[in-house]
C-alpha cells in the first residue's frame, strides 16, 4: 500500500465499475424463473437483434408444438418472454440491488469512521430499526399514498429513523462526553425497543397484515416499478455525493476531533450532515426494501482490505462493492430457492428467499473472517 | 529577540468560574515572531487549558485571544488553520494510515478544490518529513511505529501545515531522553529558521529552560511567573510553586540553568 494518487484512484475505481458493469450486463440471464435464455439472448431480444432460431430447439418451453424446429411464432414468443423476464423483472431488480447496495455500504463505512467503531452502521445504531418501525406504522395504518413522488412509507420510515437519531443525540448531549462504545450501546438499545414495538404492532394485526409485515421485515428486492425506483433516488443520491465531498475531511476526522478542528474541519457540521444524509438514505432503503442487514457491516471491511482506509477511495469502492455484493446475494436468494425446489422435487414457482436471509448467511462468516484478518494485519 | 507586533496574544484571559477547580486566569501573554514559549507548572495548573484557549478550541469566559489584534472567534476556521497549528497531547497512534498520508493531512487547510493533494502539498510534506527524519519509514503504517517515531510523524504533519504559530501539548511525554531532545531540537530549529513561533506545554522545567525564550509558569490557574528562563528558573519561584525544596545549578556565565530537587531522606534534615 502506498499513498493515494490521482492515477491510482482512477484505476481502482475503474476496476470496480467494470466489475459492476459485467454483473449488470449478465443480470438479465440470471434469476429464479426457469426460463431458458442466457444474458446474451435477453440483450438480443431487448435490442431487437436477430436470434438464430436453430440454436433454440433444445431449450424447454421454446419448441411448444414439439415438431423439432422453431417457427416464427415460437421465436416471437421466446423474444417476448426474454424481454419480459430479462428486462421487465430481472433487470430492474438488479438496478434496485445496485442502488441499495451502494447506499448501505457507503453509510456503513461512514458510520464506522464517524463513531470509530467497526460495528457501527445505521443498522447496529438502531436507525434502521427506527425506520422499520416508521414504515411498519405506515403499512399498518394504511398510509400507502405517494406524496410528491415519494411513498408515504418511505417518509414515515425517515420520520422513525430521525426520531432515533435525535433520541440518541439528546442522550449523548445530556451526559457530557460519551465514548463511541456507549453511543453504540444506546443505539442498540433503541433498536431493540423499536423491534419490540414492531412485534407489538404485528401481534395486534390481522393475519394478512402480519404476513406482509413479517415478509417485509426480512427484506426484499421484489420488483418495484421504474417510477418508484426513480422516487427512491432523491433520498440516496445526496448521501452518495455528500459523503464523497466530505471524504477528505473524514480522513482528517480519523486523527481525532481536536486535530481536525485546528486543521479547519467543522467537526459538528461534518458529524451532523453525514448522519442526516445517511439517515435519509437508510430510511429510503428501509421504506422500499425493508431492513437488509450486514451489507453495511461487511462490505466496508472488505473494501478496507482491498484499497486501504483512505476515505477518498474507501467510500466509493465500498459503495460499488456493496452494489455488487447485493446483486450477487440477490442471485443467491433466487437460485437457492430453485435449488431447494430441485432437491425436494417441488415446484417453487418464482419464489425467492428473503434477501436479508442471504446477506446474513453470507455476511456473518465473512465478517468474522475479515475481523480476524484485519486484527492479524494490524498487529503485524 | 524580535520585538515586532505580537502574532498571537492573550489579554487577561479567564476560563471557567473561580469556584471551579478548572478555573484559569487571568493570563496575558504575547507570542511574537521567532519566539518559543514554554508553558510549565505542576499537574492541573491549567497548562493544557491555556493552550486550547490559544488554539481557539476553547472560548475564554473573560478576555480575548487575538491574532494580530483580531479575536480568534472572528477568524474563519480554515484561515485560522493556516496560521495556528495544534498538536494534542495524545495524537492517535492506532490509526490504520500510512505515515506519508498522516503528514499530507497536515496540508488540509491549504487544500484546493478536489480530492487530491497538489504537487506543492507533496513537496512541503516531503521536506517536513525530512526535517523530522521520518522519510525512511514514510510508507509504513502509523500503528506499527514506536511512540517516539509516531510523535515525529505528527510533528511533521504540524510542520507541513506551515503555521505561523505552533502549539504543542506535552510533545515529549512518555518519550526517552534522546527522543525528548530530538523533538525539542526540531522545534527550535524551525523557530531559529524563522519559519514559526512555538508555544510548548511541558512539565519538564529543564527542557523548557533550555529551549524556550520565555516561560509562563502557571500554578493553580494563576500566573506564578512570566519571564525569561533565567528569571523563572530560580529556587524561590519554583519551590513555592512545586512545594518541594529545589536547588538550581547554572553555568558559570549564567547562560543556562538547571533545577534539581534536593532529595531529603526520611529522618535527616537538610
Amino acid at each position: 500500500m502506498t499513498s493515494l494518487s490521482r492515477g491510482k484512484f482512477v484505476i481502482r475505481l475503474t476496476l470496480c465499475v467494470v466489475f459492476l458493469v459485467v454483473l449488470v450486463i449478465v443480470s438479465p440471464g440470471i434469476g429464479t424463473e426457469s426460463a431458458s435464455f442466457g444474458w446474451s439472448d435477453a440483450w438480443r431480444a431487448q435490442l431487437g437483434l436477430p436470434i438464430d432460431a436453430t440454436t433454440l430447439v433444445d431449450r424447454p418451453f421454446v419448441d411448444t408444438d414439439g415438431d423439432g424446429r422453431v417457427s416464427e411464432d415460437e421465436l416471437a414468443g421466446f423474444v417476448a418472454l426474454a424481454k419480459h423476464i430479462g428486462f421487465g423483472l430481472r433487470f430492474p431488480r438488479t438496478l434496485l440491488a445496485l442502488q441499495v447496495g451502494i447506499t448501505l455500504a457507503m453509510c456503513g463505512a461512514t458510520f464506522q469512521i464517524l463513531f470509530r467503531n467497526s460495528l457501527a452502521t445505521p443498522y447496529t445504531l438502531g436507525i434502521a430499526n427506527g425506520g422499520s418501525l416508521g414504515a411498519l406504522l405506515a403499512i399498518r395504518l394504511g398510509w400507502t399514498v405517494m406524496v410528491c413522488g415519494v411513498s408515504s412509507i418511505a417518509i414515515s420510515a425517515f420520520g422513525g429513523a430521525l426520531l432515533i437519531v435525535v433520541a440518541v443525540f439528546v442522550f449523548v448531549r445530556g451526559s457530557r462526553r460519551l465514548t463511541s462504545n456507549e453511543l453504540l450501546l444506546a443505539g442498540v438499545t433503541m433498536g431493540l425497543f423499536c423491534s419490540a414495538m414492531m412485534m407489538f404492532i404485528t401481534s395486534v394485526s390481522d393475519e394478512r397484515v402480519t404476513f406482509a409485515t413479517v415478509r417485509w421485515m426480512m427484506g426484499s428486492l421484489d420488483p418495484i416499478s421504474a417510477l418508484e425506483q426513480l422516487s427512491l433516488l432523491p433520498m440516496l443520491v445526496p448521501a452518495w455525493i455528500g459523503l464523497m465531498v466530505m471524504s477528505r475531511a473524514m480522513n482528517q476526522y480519523r486523527l481525532g476531533e481536536e486535530l481536525a478542528q485546528t486543521r479547519g474541519v467543522n467537526v459538528v457540521v461534518l458529524q451532523g450532515v453525514s448522519v442526516v444524509l445517511c439517515t435519509l438514505a437508510t430510511a429510503g432503503v428501509v421504506g422500499y426494501c425493508g431492513p437488509i442487514g450486514f451489507v453495511g457491516l461487511v462490505v466496508p471491511h472488505m473494501a478496507v482490505l482491498l484499497v486501504g482506509s483512505d476515505c477518498r477511495i474507501l467510500l466509493p469502492v465500498a459503495g460499488l462493492l456493496g452494489g455488487g455484493f447485493l446483486i450477487v446475494c440477490d442471485w443467491g436468494a433466487q437460485l437457492t430457492m430453485r435449488l431447494a425446489g430441485w432437491i425436494t422435487d417441488r415446484d417453487v414457482g418464482s419464489a425467492t428467499l428473503p434477501i436479508g436471509v442471504i446477506t446474513a448467511i453470507v455476511g456473518v462468516p465473512l465478517f468474522l473472517i475479515l475481523l480476524r484478518t484485519k486484527l492479524g494485519r494490524l498487529r503485524a | 529577540m524580535k520585538s515586532d507586533q505580537p502574532l498571537l496574544s492573550a489579554r487577561d484571559v479567564s476560563f471557567g468560574f473561580p469556584s471551579q477547580s478548572t478555573f484559569l486566569g487571568p493570563v496575558s501573554l504575547d507570542v511574537c515572531a521567532g519566539q518559543c514559549w514554554g508553558l510549565v507548572g505542576p499537574n492541573g495548573a491549567g497548562k493544557s487549558t491555556m493552550l486550547r484557549l490559544l488554539a481557539g478550541l476553547l472560548q475564554p469566559r473573560i478576555g480575548d485571544v487575538l491574532w494580530q489584534e483580531v479575536p480568534l472567534s472572528q477568524v474563519p476556521r480554515l484561515q485560522l488553520a493556516k496560521l495556528i497549528a495544534f498538536l494534542p497531547q495524545h495524537p492517535p497512534v492506532d490509526v490504520d494510515m500510512l505515515v506519508e498520508d498522516v503528514v499530507l493531512l497536515g496540508r488540509f487547510p491549504h487544500r484546493t478544490l478536489g480530492l487530491f493533494e497538489s504537487k506543492q502539498d507533496r513537496l512541503v510534506a516531503t521536506s517536513a518529513m525530512q526535517s523530522t527524519k521520518i522519510t525512511s519509514f514514510s510508507q509504513r503504517r502509523l500503528s506499527t511505529l514506536s511512540g517516539g517515531e509516531a510523535q515525529r510523524v505528527h510533528l511533521a504533519a504540524a510542520f507541513a501545515q506551515a503555521p505561523a504559530v505552533l502549539l504543542l501539548d506535552e510533545p515529549t511525554t512518555g518519550l526517552d531522553l534522546n527522543h525528548q531532545i530530538a523533538i525539542f531540537d526540531m522545534i527550535r530549529q524551525k523557530v531559529d529558521d524563522g519559519q514559526l513561533s512555538a508555544v510548548v506545554v511541558t512539565h519538564d522545567v529543564n527542557l523548557a529552560a533550555r529551549y524556550c525564550d520565555r516561560i509562563l509558569l502557571l500554578h493553580d490557574g494563576k500566573v506564578a511567573a512570566c519571564d525569561t528562563p533565567l528569571r523563572v528558573v530560580t529556587p524561590d519561584v519554583l519551590s513555592q510553586v512545586y512545594g518541594v525544596e529545589l536547588a538550581v545549578a547554572s553555568t558559570g556565565d549564567g547562560s543556562a540553568a538547571w533545577v534539581v530537587p534536593t532529595i531529603r531522606h526520611a529522618g535527616t534534615t537538610s
